[in-house]
């Protein structure tokens, strides 16, 4: 009775210590899983893109025209530019000035800023 | 027939004051082969106290670029009104460009200053490239430019 008995305890305290681990562990270490996640990944990673657009600014800051490289990354511009001449072409319709551009010269008057007279657009030629 | 003479030398009195503050001016840029694209170039003048009189001429059509010309933008605020029907293609390395324009005849003399800001496709910008005072004296007299421009000569 007493082998039974000891046999009996051992059982259920083995259970219970095989039990226990296998409720918390998991529990741990999801827990520590997840700190790590947490430390390991950037806090706001938007943040960090604006980092690195500013750094694209400090660029900029150099003087250099870097803007023409970008307009290409960024793709559209130079092409809706050119659909937009298609679309709308301003010598034929002065008022058509598409993508905030100014008006080229002979198409609408000079403006009226007193330093031309007579409101006579510059002539031009360039080789 | 005296009515018509007097009413002839009327108008001609008129007229010939407004005649008389223009004139024919012509501006020659010449570039330098700085061996890269074709250049954004904003003509401006400047009154006798530095502040921003107008635009002459712009050399390039399209306006996201003009905060490259960096003077011009600060003066204007990138306001493409300003060179509305004054705006032509930007200008090759080595090429030149040859403006023919009335101006104003108090330009000359008074203290104003003509201004070019250039600026170039990855290169670097250069705000105030030029700026030589409008007088008769400097008339034909070839400016040397700091980066992209060789030489700017206006001639009446």
């Amino acid at each position: 009775m007493k082998y039974a008995l000891a046999i009996v305890l051992a059982g259920g305290a083995l259970a219970a210590v095989s039990e226990a681990p296998a409720a918390t562990v998991p529990a741990t270490a999801h827990a520590v899983d997840l700190d790590r996640e947490t430390k390991s990944r950037p806090a706001h990673p938007l943040l960090l893109l604006a980092d690195s657009d500013a750094d694209d600014d400090d660029d900029h800051d150099d003087g250099r025209w870097f803007s023409w490289n970008e307009d290409h990354d960024d793709d559209d511009d130079d092409d809706d530019d050119d659909d937009d001449r298609q679309a709308c072409d301003r010598m034929k319709d002065p008022s058509c000035r598409g993508q905030g551009n100014p008006a080229p010269a002979g198409t609408v008057a000079p403006p009226n800023n007193n330093l031309f007279t007579n409101g006579t657009a510059p002539a031009v030629k360039s080789n | 027939m005296k009515r018509i003479i007097a009413t002839l030398a009327l108008t001609t009195a008129l007229i010939a004051p407004g005649l008389a503050l223009a004139r024919p001016v012509t501006l020659t840029v010449n570039l330098s082969q700085y061996g890269g694209q074709g250049a954004y170039l904003a003509l401006y003048v400047t009154d006798p106290s530095g502040a921003y009189a107008g635009s002459l001429w712009m050399a390039g059509g399209k306006s996201k670029y003009y905060k490259h010309l960096s003077d011009w933008a600060k003066f204007t605020g990138g306001d493409v009104s300003q060179v509305d029907g004054i705006t032509g293609a930007s200008v090759g390395a080595g090429r030149n460009l040859e403006l023919t324009m009335d101006l104003a005849d108090a330009l000359f003399d008074a203290g104003y200053t003509l201004h070019v800001d250039a600026a170039v496709e990855d290169m670097r910008d250069s705000p105030n490239e030029i700026a030589m005072p409008l007088t008769s004296e400097g008339a034909g007299q070839p400016v040397r430019g700091r980066r992209y421009i060789a030489d700017l000569t206006y001639t009446f």
